[in-house]
């Protein structure tokens, strides 16, 4: 609560649930910059275009992609605005400890701070600023992925590639 | 007659004063087969604005138009937060005609001002219907 100042920060819109215009379900976000519920691979702009892969349920790291694998496929769900896994589908993609750490994980959705993340310019940027990371910029199967401040090195770009749609000329 | 120390409280007492005309003297007679009664479910609520248990979201101005939502775990007694739009109750406010108050569907309690209003932090509290 604050002393009225007439600035938009103070200004609020009472949206009633049944004037509201249903939820789009498909279609770009414009928001987060990804398409809702089309399902994509995360390919990293290392050399060797490895996927984002699950790993014991839990746990991100890159490895050379597979078509159709399940733990390498991913979805904007439009209800949660969180990044989904297809193989766990109850599970976000997630900073751990509640945003603490520099970690990356898929946890349980709540759709906290922890867990939004946007698509912009080739980062994948969390709400408070921080961006998917291959640790250490080492091109290696099975090798982390983490969330640190954005230097704009090629272990922080990513490709969003739809499972929809041809993948892009991969250049070594 | 006048409702003392101006206090709009529930339960507030009424006692008998030098007339000032101030609103806590003011009254005004409402004959029972006038009386319109109070606004139902889905009606609108003049004084207050809001229509009766008609679930609502609370949509900041701010260019990304989040959500007002409830939310555990910060300090200070803080529970309100804005929030990207979600398929959650703790987004999902109602008025309620019997205590006035804007409850979340999540827990229907009431949004209140931590400490007694003596806080600038947001909540959801059991209703007091107080000013707070």
């Amino acid at each position: 609560m604050w002393n009225k100042h007439n600035g938009l920060n103070q200004k609020w819109k009472i949206l009633y649930l049944d004037e509201k215009d249903d939820e789009p379900t498909s279609g770009l976000d414009e928001d987060s910059g990804l398409y809702r519920n089309r399902p994509f691979y995360l390919i990293s702009r290392l050399p060797k275009h490895r996927a984002l892969t699950v790993h014991s349920g839990r746990y991100l790291r890159i490895n050379d992609k597979k078509k159709d694998n399940p733990h390498q496929i991913f979805y904007f769900d439009h209800l949660t605005r969180t990044v989904k896994s297809k193989s766990y589908t109850a599970k976000s993609l997630s900073i751990p400890n509640r945003g603490r750490n520099n970690q990356l994980d898929i946890e349980s959705t709540n759709a906290r701070w922890w867990q939004l993340f946007d698509f912009r310019d080739g980062f994948v940027v969390n709400e408070k600023g921080k961006v998917m990371d291959v640790s250490g910029g080492a091109d290696q199967n099975g090798r982390d992925v983490i969330v640190w401040n954005r230097h704009g090195g090629l272990n922080q770009q990513w490709d969003v590639v739809y499972t929809d749609e041809p993948e892009p000329p991969v250049s070594f | 007659m006048e409702v003392y120390q101006s206090k709009d409280n529930e339960n507030q007492n009424i006692v008998m004063s030098k007339s000032n005309g101030n609103l806590n003297q003011l009254w005004d007679v409402v004959y029972v087969d006038e009386f319109k009664g109070e606004p139902k479910k889905g009606e609108l609520n003049e004084d207050f604005g809001f229509y009766v248990e008609r679930p609502f979201h609370i949509v900041s101005q701010l260019p990304r138009r989040r959500y007002l939502s409830r939310v555990d775990g910060l300090p200070h007694g803080q529970q309100v937060v804005m929030k990207q739009p979600n398929s959650y109750k703790s987004q999902v406010w109602y008025f309620d005609q019997k205590s006035l108050t804007i409850k979340c569907q999540e827990n229907n309690q009431s949004l209140n001002i931590n400490g007694n209003g003596g806080s600038k932090h947001l909540n959801t509290r059991g209703t007091a219907t107080q000013w707070w």
